[in-house]
């Protein structure tokens, strides 16, 4: 298909998914902005080779792809709110989250920045200083109220951390892989390593507790190191202890300018709250992060019988479950609601 | 994700690969901003393949994935030395820095 064709029907999409009701101002400001270099290339047929157009319409349709999962009133607003929260630490760039809904099991999560294409390749459509990077993250529909259960996101954030500031294509220029080691695999397992202490810094245990309960015996994989490592690494890295793959991220991310790698959170107090069937009050960041552990804990004492006023013997897994992650959920959203309401912004 | 990876390699290089793309196309002038940038990535690349410890901050990511692809393939360094910056780099000298990069995305 010829590129400016490309062009007319992502334009086309994107004008269609401005009149949608469901769309947070910051959404229609990027898609305005979008559909507005798209008429500014369509207008010019000359000014850019086919090899550019070809490029923009890429970037462009992906960026579509993005913005339209999160025109849905499903679209998981706490989560969002909390990986919000951890990114402006690991970089300036004001960054929008939108969501895709997966019918499978696995959380993702993609980077595209349009903006830096459009500011370097077609120059001639002044953004002047708009320049948000646009992350989707994909989330399994069946958890897109189970904030207990979305704690890999953090895991996926770290990813995209990783892809912003280059720590891991530093990492393996420093630290090249040694003699004989494949070096995808190499770097797929310290890519992994990365994640995983990212998400620790956040959600501290509970990182590695969702990786073992999801995979709790798996060996190394040319793509993942062995579970058993992971943690030890997480493990080693949360207790204090000195290890050689932390410290190697540490020194690669003193290199790059960023911040170090640490826990960022701290656990509330939620039983007396949840025993009562009440969202916890947050009231810091260090808590809004801290809550998916303690909720973790929570959630399996009761599982495993710990008495509270609620958790009746005639209630299910699945009864105790839907009741912790609500009042989970609930607690991340009346932060997100008071924030917004002390500081007069619309979402 | 946490259970697979993807690879944001072939990705990372699409601009400045663009900008190659573009040296050898005479219709339509290439834009400052593209030649500042094809040189701040190329620039950061070189300083880092001879010391490490000379660039401290602002690195972008594409610059160390250019190093690390110059690192491993000798042909790509020696084409590489010809450029100085984006004006100095002719029409043969761009196809052959895109057929050294293609290679090592192929390989």
């Amino acid at each position: 298909m010829r590129p400016r064709i490309d062009l007319h029907l992502v334009r086309e999409n994107l004008r269609q998914l401005d009149e949608t009701t469901y769309f947070s101002e910051k959404l229609h400001t990027f898609t305005k902005k979008l559909i507005g270099a798209i008429d500014h290339v369509l207008a010019v047929p000359s000014r850019y080779s086919d090899d550019v157009v070809r490029v923009f319409a890429d970037v462009a349709r992906i960026s579509q792809t993005y913005l339209a999962g999160s025109t849905t009133k499903e679209a998981p607003y706490e989560m969002e709110y909390c990986l919000r929260a951890a990114i402006p630490r690991w970089t300036g760039r004001e960054t929008l989250i939108t969501t895709a809904l997966t019918s499978g099991q696995d959380f993702h999560l993609l980077p595209i920045d349009p903006w830096n294409f459009v500011a370097t390749a077609v120059s001639g459509y002044q953004v002047g200083a708009y320049s948000p990077l646009l992350v989707l993250i994909g989330v399994p529909r069946i958890y897109r109220h189970k904030p207990i259960y979305c704690i890999p996101l953090y895991h996926e954030l770290g990813h995209f951390i990783d892809e912003t500031l280059g720590v891991i294509r530093y990492s393996l220029f420093v630290n090249p892989p040694p003699p004989g080691y494949d070096h995808e695999v190499v770097q797929s397992h310290r890519q992994e390593f990365f994640a995983d202490l990212f998400a620790a810094c956040y959600c501290g245990h509970a990182s590695i507790r969702t990786l073992q309960t999801i995979a709790p015996h798996n060996p190394a994989t040319p793509t993942h190191p062995a579970t058993a490592d992971r943690a030890r690494v997480v493990e080693e890295f949360l207790g204090g202890i000195q290890n050689d793959i932390v410290d190697h991220f540490q020194s690669c991310l003193a290199a790059l300018g960023a911040p170090n790698l640490m826990p960022l959170y701290s656990l509330p107090s939620i039983a007396q709250s949840y025993d009562d069937m009440r969202p916890f009050t947050l009231t810091s960041r260090e808590h809004l992060h801290g809550i998916f552990e303690s909720s973790w804990n929570y959630l399996s004492e009761t599982l495993d019988g710990r008495p509270s006023s609620w958790a009746i013997p005639s209630l299910s897994d699945g009864d105790i479950e839907r009741v912790v992650n609500d009042l989970t959920e609930k607690s991340i959203r009346n932060m997100s609601i008071k924030e917004r309401w002390d500081s007069g912004i619309t979402p | 994700m946490l259970a697979a990876t993807p690879s944001q390699e072939s990705r990372v290089l699409t601009l400045f690969q663009l900008a190659l793309r573009l040296v050898g196309q005479s219709e339509q002038p290439i834009s400052p901003e593209m030649h500042t940038y094809f040189n701040r990535v190329l620039h950061q690349a070189k300083a880092l393949n001879q010391d490490p410890s000379s660039i401290t901050g602002g690195l972008l990511p594409e610059a160390i994935q250019l190093a690390l692809n110059m690192r491993e393939l000798e042909e790509l360094r020696g084409v590489l030395s010809d450029a100085d910056d984006l004006a100095s780099v002719s029409p043969a000298l761009a196809d052959s820095i895109l057929n050294n990069l293609e290679r090592r995305v192929a390989s």
